[in-house]
């Protein structure tokens, strides 16, 4: 018959893929596409940011699609084929807290099956250990279509304007800094050079103190790729920054998924639409952390690992920039910026100089020095623009 | 730029962020002020009860440049002090939010902070967004870096100079006999009078203080307006109490002086919290030796010029203050643990107290590793008599409010410092109160007869007992613990209180006439046990001085005790005895 059922014993994993869906609305409803692949997790918020998060069919140990031609559904999938798929409706929190409860059973093994069975029947979870068996339903409605398609909400990938790929962890601790300043909202600001050393990536963020600027290190090792494009995602372009200005609650709601992140995608396109793509490989996700330590320990161990081949969460946010920058916005912080850049170039003189006497003890006249210089360097600039100022 | 400070040792780094946030925990904008020689960040709270004060010399600094003649914007925080030597020292001070200000100094989860660096740039390149403007950039271990610029205010420097005033008086008092070769003074407690000297000279806010030229000349009796009591402390024992205290639960704090040791109590003054009925009427105390406080000076004797009032006991030296500030000040000194100590800096990391009366400000100092912390706070004045603070423990006071606050105030602290001090007690002191007229009055916890008893062995001299008469020792410093012996236990308000007491005594039933009278037919004198009759520079001071500044703790009071049980041929141990309040 027509229906899907799958089983995983890997419940730990699977709360924390729902916990990324938590920041966009925890007691909505989320839409669940079921196809040959696995199952994909739809949430859209005021038509302006949208989650798409999908976890593999090789994290279930058995996975049972049936054939495609019971079902009238269809959606797009990434290579913009239509592919047919089942749709429910349920609400994250219901899932998750009972998949939460059933993970937190530390000392046996969980088996947990889903099975639906297309329209209009409930969408089972079946848990199972070694002395008992919980059925939980929940009766599904489709009321909630979110089209990509439809309300725009998609990169165009053919307009790209700038792509960086960066590590999750170091993102995260930007991201948490955000919310630790009180930011209001945010600029994502990115430049290049043709040599590459001078590229920088930066989060900027107004808040009370003003505008902070986080700036992400420019470093091979974290981010492996910073590339602006005239905006036909082809053409480089160096020495232009570009800048796209968000809400910070919209950046704020991809926090949760970059913690788990291995590597994290962002993509902009010409029409101010921010991609993000995240992918966390299962052996750099730092499981929940904060799991009490017992239960991690107990799970390391009991716990099956997660299958050779499960690809990890995969998770795509597309979302809107709050406004377009007029030009003099995006001046005042090329401006903002720039302050910033002869700082940093003077770190980076300052630190290669130190890299460069590794063994000797650092003198702290050499220090001394680096900074006379750049004084000099200030006060002969200095000279220059007091014209300008006066 | 025209101020740039950098700190990359963690440590240091811990001790500028636990500093910022104790500051913001008094008042929601903080003050600093960068010279070329430091950086002070000062709060005062806003209704005035507490000032904290951070010092952080240059050195403390990674790197710190200041140059204070490119500054063109801002320049209303721009300021020129000249010393006494008259050298300008230019000063920048400006006012920022403290909350900012936290949220910006404040230790990573994940990471560490490898560099953080301070700047302003109010030169002419400065760019329009950045004026006034505090630049703090963060280098993060991860290689992130991040930068804030807070907007701040440039504001004129209105220093506070209270604990200049502080000490300038504790040099007056105290230092000037301290060169007097007769006595063996306590080395470290000659190397404090020569810091404090050192720094009231460097000082660029002197100028009130040292060109007033009424510095007590050595002829001039002390009088209580003098009183000032010094303290110095292992900061350990202090944070050990602390570090026990709630805030959650205690209001305030007592230190307590008694004879031989020094007593800290928390305690909740009310005895209704919300609608809870007596629930939460706590005290927690510590006792101490004095043998295990530093050196110390407390201000003995005063003459017994009020009146006929003399008669009055002395009472402990008590002080009560709130416990709250107190409690963060003290989280400073714990980030300082480790923090690397230069060449120029002190040293170790004790606790330094300056106190007058109750009712006056007490002033705390830590110094270590190139950072000073200052804090004033108020006391609770013992006008009222019927707080619980109320230090006048002595007989008078207890007398005049019959009820309540008598008992109230014999703090727990006080009655274990009874009950041990009796344990003490030999005997003939049993029998000197007995004689002593006090007694009789006394029947308040706090007896005041055991200052009298308290006559510290040392002081042979001390005994000019003359009822009415007090006698007034010559002040002078005894460096030497030994001398503490003498009677620290008795409480502290000395004259004035006496006075105080009469006031509050009118209004109070016949009790307190009958009281009255008592004491003022028994009148203690204060003798200050000099070792020496006070051979040295003020002779005068033995005639009727009642200077009495001991080293020695608060026990002047006992001092006159002791001296009428000296007359009655009370042995050296009096001291110890005078503590038997209950007998």
């Amino acid at each position: 018959m027509g229906t899907f059922v799958a089983s995983t014993v890997h419940l730990e994993h699977f709360t924390t893929a729902l916990n990324c869906l938590t920041p966009f609305g925890l007691k909505d409803d989320v839409l669940i596409y079921i196809d040959r692949d696995g199952l994909s997790f739809v949430r859209e918020n005021n038509h302006v940011i949208k989650i798409q998060l999908l976890l593999s069919k090789e994290l279930f140990t058995s996975y049972q699609y049936p054939d495609e031609e019971e079902f009238g559904d269809e959606r797009v999938d990434a290579d913009g084929d239509l592919q047919s798929c089942m749709k429910l409706c349920v609400k994250i929190n219901h899932l998750l807290d009972s998949v939460n409860i059933m993970s937190k059973n530390v000392d046996d093994i969980v088996e947990c099956t889903l099975t639906y069975d297309g329209h209009g029947s409930p969408f089972i979870l079946i848990f199972e250990d070694s002395f008992i068996e919980e059925r939980v339903e929940y009766s599904t409605l489709l009321f909630n279509d979110f089209d990509s398609n439809v309300n725009g909400l998609q990169l165009a990938k053919d307009e790209i304007v700038f792509e960086c790929i960066i590590k999750g962890d170091t993102l995260y601790n930007a991201l948490k800094e955000l919310k630790e300043i009180g930011c209001k909202q945010c600029y994502l600001y990115a430049k290049t050079s043709e040599t590459g050393h001078e590229s920088v990536f930066a989060i900027i963020a107004k808040s009370d103190l003003g505008f902070s600027k986080i700036i992400l290190p420019n470093n091979r090792s974290i981010i492996e790729k910073l590339e602006i494009y005239k905006g036909d995602s082809t053409t480089l372009l160096y020495d232009t920054p570009v800048v796209g200005f968000f809400d910070f609650n919209s950046i704020d709601k991809i926090r949760l998924s970059v913690k788990i992140a291995s590597k994290v995608l962002f993509r902009m396109d010409a029409q101010q639409v921010l991609s993000v793509n995240i992918l966390s490989q299962t052996e750099d996700v730092l499981v929940s952390k904060p799991r009490n330590d017992p239960a991690t320990n107990n799970t390391t161990v009991k716990q099956p690992q997660l299958p050779r081949d499960y690809p990890g969460i995969v998770i795509e946010i597309c979302m809107f920039a709050k406004e377009a920058l007029d030009s003099l916005a995006q001046q005042d912080i090329e401006l903002l910026m720039e302050t910033t850049n002869t700082k940093k170039n003077r770190e980076i003189n300052y630190i290669s100089s130190r890299t460069t006497m590794e063994d000797k003890p650092f003198a702290p006249n050499h220090n001394a020095e680096t900074h006379s210089e750049s004084d000099t360097d200030e006060e002969l600039h200095i000279t220059n623009s007091v014209p300008l100022f006066f | 730029m025209s101020f740039r400070a950098a700190i990359e040792n963690q440590e240091r780094l811990g001790a500028w962020y636990r500093g910022i946030y104790v500051l913001s925990s008094i008042s929601d904008k903080i003050k600093l002020t960068i010279s070329k020689d430091d950086i002070i960040l000062w709060s005062i709270h806003s209704t005035d009860t507490s000032l904290c004060q951070l010092r952080y010399e240059a050195s403390f600094f990674d790197e710190f440049v200041f140059e204070p003649y490119d500054i063109v914007f801002g320049e209303s925080g721009l300021q020129i002090e000249t010393d006494l030597k008259g050298h300008d020292h230019k000063l920048y001070s400006f006012e920022i939010d403290a909350k900012q200000l936290t949220t910006v100094s404040r230790k990573p989860d994940n990471d560490i902070i490898r560099k953080y660096s301070l700047s302003i740039n109010n030169t002419t390149t400065c760019s329009e967004s950045l004026i006034n403007k505090l630049l703090v950039a963060i280098e993060m271990e991860s290689l992130i870096m991040k930068e804030y610029c807070p907007q701040f205010q440039p504001i004129k420097y209105t220093p506070i100079v209270l604990d200049l005033q502080y000490k300038r008086k504790f040099l007056d008092v105290f230092g000037s006999n301290s060169y007097d070769k007769d006595y063996t003074l306590d080395p470290n407690l000659i190397a404090c009078f020569i810091e404090v000297s050192k720094e009231l000279s460097n000082s660029l806010f002197n100028k009130s203080l040292m060109n007033q030229n009424d510095l007590r000349d050595g002829d001039r009796p002390l009088e209580s307006s003098d009183e000032i009591n010094y303290i110095n402390c292992n900061y350990g024992l202090i944070k050990n109490f602390v570090d026990n205290c709630q805030k959650s639960i205690f209001d305030d704090v007592k230190l307590e002086l008694l004879e031989r040791k020094m007593a800290i109590t928390a305690f909740v003054k009310g005895t209704f919290k919300g609608s809870e009925i007596l629930q939460n009427a706590l005290s927690m105390s510590n006792t101490m030796n004095t043998a295990d406080i530093g050196h110390y000076c407390l201000f003995d004797g005063v003459e017994e010029e009020h009146g006929g009032r003399s008669g009055q006991k002395k009472s402990p030296k008590t002080l009560i203050f709130k416990l709250r500030d107190f409690k963060n000040f003290i989280g400073i000194g714990n980030s300082w643990k480790n923090i690397p100590i230069t060449l120029s800096a002190s040293r170790n990391n004790d606790l330094s107290i300056w106190f007058c009366h109750p009712g006056e400000p007490i002033l705390f100092q830590m110094n270590k590793g190139g950072v000073r912390a200052q804090l004033l706070l108020v006391t609770d004045s013992t006008v009222g008599s019927s707080t619980i603070k109320s230090k006048e423990p002595t007989a008078n006071n207890q007398m005049s409010n019959p009820s309540m606050d008598t008992s109230r105030a014999a703090s727990p602290l006080r009655l274990n410092s009874n009950t041990r001090l009796q344990k003490t007690e030999t005997a003939s002191n049993l029998n000197s109160r007995s004689t002593s007229p006090f007694k009789l009055v006394n029947s308040d916890i706090q007896s005041i007869p055991l200052r009298d008893n308290r006559m510290s062995p040392l002081k042979d001299t001390a005994i000019e007992t003359t009822t009415n008469e007090r006698l007034s020792s010559a002040g002078k410093v005894v460096s030497a613990r030994k001398l503490f012996v003498s009677d620290a236990s008795q409480e502290s308000n000395i004259d004035y209180p006496n006075v105080q007491n009469d006031n509050t005594s009118k209004a109070e039933q016949d009790m307190l006439a009958q009281l009255q009278m008592e004491r003022s037919e028994t009148t203690i004198g204060w003798g200050n046990r000099s070792l020496k009759e006070f051979p040295t520079k003020r002779p005068s001071a033995e005639t009727r001085n009642p200077k009495k500044q001991h080293k020695m703790s608060p026990g002047e009071d006992a001092d006159k005790g002791a001296e009428e049980q000296d007359a009655a041929g009370l042995g050296p141990t009096q001291a110890q005895n005078p503590k038997g309040l209950f007998d």
